[in-house]
């Protein structure tokens, strides 16, 4: 790594960190991926991520021992939220790891061919997608489909994938008139080189902002789906089944509810401040 | 007799728009000889850009002949075939704009040779020589644009446009949006480069006294018609048109050897009308102060007034 | 002899970026008399913009003044409270800069815009307009800038107007609240030729004609040849030389005046000249001394290590440079 690139480095992390609300962010980012990713080993009570009864100490109120209380089987909540970060971070990044491919070419190619039929087609169906309210797509989907994790996941994917499409296609229809573009084509690159390796790359950025911004807004969509019965069934703990569930108990065994819902704002929140924050920066700095 | 390598005929290039048909290029001819440079000089909305990028098919033409090493090019860069891409190559006016900031000089470099399958397995050899050609450190394949100043990515371009041996090179503006003595630099080194290779020029600018130095003929351009060619010297020395007299009078000097030889008491006047509107008959009848009747009904013809000096205005029209 | 209207002593600037000090403006020295017409030159990245952004007091928020003193007939302009750089850019110095467009606001209509800048200016003067009033101003200001048909102009949008009559607008704009000085920085590099050519005589009729003072910026030497009277050479952040037109274009001094005059292409032939080997100093550890030293040809030891100052060499002809003595 040269010197320079070493003084570039260091530059945009003073910068990310002289805004205290992105640092924020990024611990509590790193704190969920950490709880999620060793859940197993750090949750006081492992057994309690799925079915397990224990009625002895079913809703019990938050101690030290059971910090975030227990539920109507006696399963601890606190080891059952880190689970829950588990399956709802999983469920984003596989949403994410489909759509944003699939969303990005079609937009670059629609892009890249602006005014075109193809460009019409392509972009009049995204609008379509667009247009009509998420949450009522996605319910109408789980509600045709089992109500499992996985349908739920589907048609969160196919409503989501428009986004990165008009993303690609507005930077794509700018950049393509630019002199570098025209560079290559004068030169004979191939077009699938031009799409790739010329123009994705400038796409990087703003795509990967975009896509730490969704991480919350995916598992809130989620955990929507879950909290109406669509998405995750018992004993899975995705964050909003664990909602819902509690919602019968409220308002005297609050817990129940109270602790996982705050676990979801947590966690959308520290997407969106890390988020904001990368944004920030990648719109001086290049990284 | 020099062999000819770029013959341009007729060339037209309009674009539809809402506001009516801008002629940016309206039936330009000139020729360029092998191993020369040929100037075009124009202000904003001459169509010296565009006439370029016609040239290169970047913009397919809309009338005309353009023909290359004594071929015929037709339409634009999607329908010409691939060897001539290496044959032909561009710089573009904005230096930072025309390298992508996502790749590296040497991926940036490499791709032209790649594309054409040029020096296999000696690729390498190939970049850094190009970059010593420009005078850049060989080290530089591992910088992005972004760490480079203007003038130094203007010189990257070059090196790119030379990778594959082309035989002419357009070159739009290379130094305008650089200083004095980067646009120095720059400029020695595309001669000098010119001078090695054999490679012609279409050179473009709007700065009259590089063109002097650069050019072996020039051209100048006005709302997309071509008003004057001429041998260098015999532009500034014996300019003929009026807007050409113009030109060379608002320009601004520093010795007085150069004061003497600017044209005296044409003070340039008025703006350059809108290419939706360009006027009937002669385009420049609204700004000429040497203005006849027929100019403003009647467009004069190209007539070649001297050796390698043609001119398109009525006063050196021979009576029918 | 003119009375001092602007006078800069050892002003220093430097820029804050991030933990790095870069040291741009370095001891620069500048006279303006009343009424005089002064040049200034030097090629992009030494400071001329720097210098004159801090005679308005208008600097980046990150530039730092870090010695010297800028006096406008008098008065410190670094010390002056808010209010009076208020007062002072309402109705006694304007600037003229280098983009029209980007000075024009986009949204507002030309006579909304210059409407304004007259009620900001008359009030600095103490004066109280009607709105006919203003409007006959605004209408004056444009037809002394030979804007045709003023009165449709001011209905206008900037993005109607041709470049230009842009800056034909902004030059209005100035001279509406520029009582005392004018500083044209680059007017007419973003316009062609012709159009620049007669933007620069615009510029100097009027002057002439208000007496107002004119600093006018260019990186194009020919075009500050013929409007000036006396003309100021930048380098990297310092004033190198300083001489009456015609004296310094014939019989230029400095080193670095003499290589840049070098570089320039001449309409009468002789090819395209070799640039200045080298390049402009590293403004984060800039040289010691003077900062031509790692160019210049004719470099002595104590160039590394003393910084020069301007020494006299014949009437209103000064040098920083030690191959020149101080001649009074």
């Amino acid at each position: 790594m040269t010197e320079e690139r070493k003084r570039n480095l260091k530059r945009s992390w003073l910068k990310f960190g002289s805004n205290p609300l992105s640092v924020l962010g990024l611990v509590s980012v790193l704190l969920v991926v950490f709880l999620a990713v060793f859940s197993p080993w750090v949750a006081p009570h492992p057994e309690s991520w799925a079915k397990w009864v224990d009625f002895k100490n079913a809703l019990l109120a938050p101690s030290w021992d059971h910090p975030f209380g227990t539920d109507v089987f006696g399963r601890d909540i606190l080891s059952r939220v880190f689970f829950g970060f588990r399956y709802d971070l999983l469920m984003a990044v596989s949403i994410l790891v489909l759509v944003v491919p699939l969303g990005t070419v079609i937009g670059l190619i629609a892009g890249y061919y602006r005014g075109s039929l193809l460009d019409t087609v392509i972009m009049r169906i995204t609008d379509i997608f667009l247009a009509i309210p998420s949450i009522v797509l996605a319910l109408a989907i789980c509600a045709m489909l089992e109500p499992t994790l996985f349908n739920s996941m589907m048609a969160v994917s196919v409503l989501w994938w428009p986004w990165y499409t008009r993303l690609a296609y507005g930077i794509a229809s700018s950049l393509k008139n630019e002199y570098f573009v025209q560079a290559a084509e004068l030169t004979g690159a191939s077009t699938p080189h031009i799409l790739f390796r010329e123009i994705l790359p400038n796409c990087i950025s703003p795509i990967f902002t975009k896509m730490t911004l969704d991480v919350g807004w995916v598992i809130l969509i989620g955990s929507t789906l879950s909290f109406v019965g669509l998405g995750a069934q018992e004993p899975i703990p995705a964050l909003g089944t664990m909602v819902a569930a509690g919602t019968k108990y409220m308002p005297d065994y609050w817990w129940m509810t109270i602790f996982p819902a705050i676990a979801i704002a947590f966690t959308i929140l520290g997407f969106n401040l890390l988020g904001d924050g990368l944004r920030d920066l990648l719109a001086v700095e290049e990284i | 007799m020099a062999e000819e390598i770029l013959v341009v005929k007729s060339l037209k290039k309009h674009f539809k728009t809402s506001m009516g048909t801008v002629k940016a290029v309206d039936d330009v001819s000139f020729s360029i000889n092998a191993g020369e440079t040929f100037g075009l000089v124009g202000e904003s909305g001459s169509g010296k850009s565009t006439t370029a990028f016609t040239i290169m098919g970047i913009y397919p033409p809309t009338g005309g002949d353009i023909t290359f090493q004594g071929k015929p090019l037709i339409g634009g860069v999607k329908s010409r075939p691939r060897s001539l891409k290496k044959d032909m190559q561009m710089v573009f006016q904005d230096p930072g704009s025309s390298l992508n900031p996502r790749r590296s000089i040497g991926d940036i470099l490499e791709l032209p040779l790649s594309v054409h399958q040029l020096f296999e397995g000696k690729r390498k050899e190939r970049i850094d020589d190009i970059l010593n050609m420009v005078g850049l450190p060989t080290d530089f394949v591992d910088r992005f644009p972004r760490q480079l100043g203007g003038g130094e990515k203007q010189l990257v371009a070059i090196s790119r446009a030379i990778a594959t041996e082309p035989a002419f090179i357009a070159l739009d503006e290379p130094s305008s949006a650089l200083d004095v003595s980067m646009q120095a630099k720059i400029i020695n080194t595309l001669l000098n480069i010119q001078k090695e290779y054999h490679i012609s020029y279409l050179f473009i600018t709007h700065n009259l006294s590089l063109m002097r130095n650069v050019a072996q003929n020039v051209g100048i351009m006005y709302l997309g018609k071509l008003l004057e060619v001429a041998p260098s010297s015999e532009f500034f020395t014996n300019p003929l048109h009026p807007y050409t007299k113009m030109l060379i009078s608002s320009i601004p000097v520093i010795t007085s050897e150069e004061e003497a030889l600017k044209p005296k008491k044409i003070v340039s006047t008025g703006e350059i009308p809108s290419p939706v509107n360009v006027p009937k008959g002669c385009a420049f009848n609204t700004r000429c102060n040497e203005c006849m009747e027929n100019c403003k009904s009647m467009e004069p013809q190209m007539i070649e007034v001297e050796e390698g000096h043609w001119v398109k205005c009525h006063p050196f029209t021979p009576k029918a | 002899m003119s009375e001092e209207l602007l006078k800069i002593e050892g002003l220093s600037i430097n820029y804050k970026v991030y933990e790095d000090f870069f040291k741009v403006v370095h001891n620069a020295s500048f006279r303006v008399g009343q009424g005089e017409k002064i040049g200034l030159i030097g090629e992009s990245g030494c400071g001329k913009t720097t210098t004159m952004r801090a005679i308005m007091r208008a600097l980046a928020d990150n530039a730092l003044i870090t010695q010297g003193q800028i006096l406008f007939q008098g008065k410190d302009i670094i010390k002056m409270s808010p209010d009076e750089i208020q007062k002072i850019r309402r109705k006694s110095i304007s600037m003229i800069f280098q983009d029209p467009t980007a000075a024009l606001n986009p949204v507002f209509k030309i006579g909304e815009q210059l409407t304004d800048i007259i009620r900001y200016s008359s009030q600095a003067a103490g004066k109280h307009l009607t709105k006919e009033e203003m409007k006959e101003q605004a209408v004056e200001a444009l037809k002394n800038v030979a804007l045709p048909d003023p009165e449709r102009i001011l209905q206008n949008y900037p993005i109607q107007l041709s470049g230009g009559m842009r800056q034909r607008v902004c030059i209005a704009a100035a001279l509406i609240s520029s009582g005392d000085l004018l500083i044209a920085d680059e007017p007419g590099t973003s316009l062609d030729v012709t159009i620049e050519d007669q933007i620069l005589r615009l510029l100097a009729g009027l002057v002439e004609k208000r007496r107002t003072s004119i600093i006018l910026i260019s990186h194009a030497l020919g075009a500050v040849k013929g409007m000036v009277d006396r003309v100021y050479v930048m380098y990297a952040g310092s004033m190198v030389e300083v001489a009456k037109t015609d004296d310094l274009f014939s019989e230029p001094l400095h080193p670095y005046t003499v290589d840049l005059f070098k570089t320039v292409p001449k309409i009468t032939g002789g090819g395209v000249p070799e640039p200045i080997p080298g390049h402009i100093p590293d403004y984060l550890n800039p040289p010691m001394g003077c900062r031509y030293y790692p160019r210049c040809k004719h470099a002595m030891p104590i160039c590394d290590k003393e910084v020069p100052t301007f020494r006299h060499q014949g009437k209103d002809h000064e040098v920083a440079c030690f191959l020149f003595e101080d001649v009074n």
